[in-house]
């Protein structure tokens, strides 16, 4: 699983860093000390020639990892516009 | 003659032993037959002509639960790699393999027990695959719908008292899965 790191892109950022206009994405953050506590799942981070911020969840994403891991985000930019449908 | 609590039936001494009270989902599971009064402010769970959506015939009284998979039509149209990250498109096969999941589950489940399942979300899952979200004041619960008809399905399931649940079942055998995870969820 793509994320930034928070230490090299702000919410606004990451945002705009997708292919569709910025308005279609929400952002969230997820503290990566608690992530790592989630059974199978580690953070690193794996700067892109293009994105310095770049950091992988690895792990395999099992109902369970799912579960704990929609637990530990927060919305930090919601989705303003996606055709109509919230 | 039977009578019916919330979620107990009592019933007589006889070749099927003392009277006793049993959960209602072990006796779906044992197949007994036994007629039940049911509860005050419900009506008998004989299915009323509905709508038919994913192949299942949805009583009126499951409408919500019809509406909810009728809007997520809306990932059908999501193409391959639509997260910038390789994820497949979604087919139409597996939205309509869980669509009949949850319908026929929830259909089952209002027969046997007179209630309604708990409204879940029903949302795009990881690698095509279909996700079914319960969440309750009390307990939560993931089913994940594989895109390969013969994979198993995955659930997961967290309570606030600490109670898990977690495994793997064959998507053709739900009738012996599917009530005992809804009784589950509702505690």
């Amino acid at each position: 699983m793509s994320t930034n790191w928070d230490r090299y892109a702000t919410p606004e950022e990451t945002r705009s860093s997708g292919r569709k206009p910025a308005m279609e994405y929400a952002v969230v953050s997820l503290p990566a000390g608690p992530v790592r506590g989630v059974p199978g799942q580690n953070v690193e981070h794996r700067p892109l020639p293009e994105n310095r911020a770049h950091t992988e969840v690895v792990g395999p994403k099992d109902p369970e990892v799912r579960l704990a891991l929609r637990r530990l985000h927060r919305v930090l930019i919601p989705v303003t516009d996606m055709g109509g449908r919230v | 003659m039977i009578e019916e609590s919330e979620r107990f039936w009592k019933l007589p001494a006889g070749p099927r032993g003392p009277a006793a009270y049993w959960p209602s989902w072990y006796v779906a599971d044992q197949g007994w037959t036994v007629e039940v009064r049911a509860p005050k402010g419900l009506r008998p769970a004989h299915l009323a002509a509905g709508e038919t959506l994913c192949g299942v015939r949805v009583p009126h009284e499951l409408s919500d639960l019809a509406r909810i998979v009728d809007q997520s039509r809306w990932m059908l149209q999501l193409e391959a790699d639509w997260d910038g990250q390789g994820s497949p498109a979604y087919t139409r096969e597996v939205w309509e393999r869980a669509g009949a999941l949850l319908l026929a589950g929830a259909v089952d489940y209002l027969q046997r027990h007179v209630t309604r399942v708990p409204t879940p979300a029903f949302e795009n899952g990881p690698e095509g695959s279909i996700d079914i979200l319960w969440e309750t004041p009390e307990r939560e619960l993931l089913l994940n719908v594989p895109v390969h008809a013969g994979a198993p399905v995955k659930y997961y399931g967290t309570s606030r008292d600490g109670l898990q649940v977690k495994g793997e079942a064959s998507l053709t055998e739900w009738r012996r899965w599917f009530p005992l995870l809804m009784q589950w969820l509702v505690g």
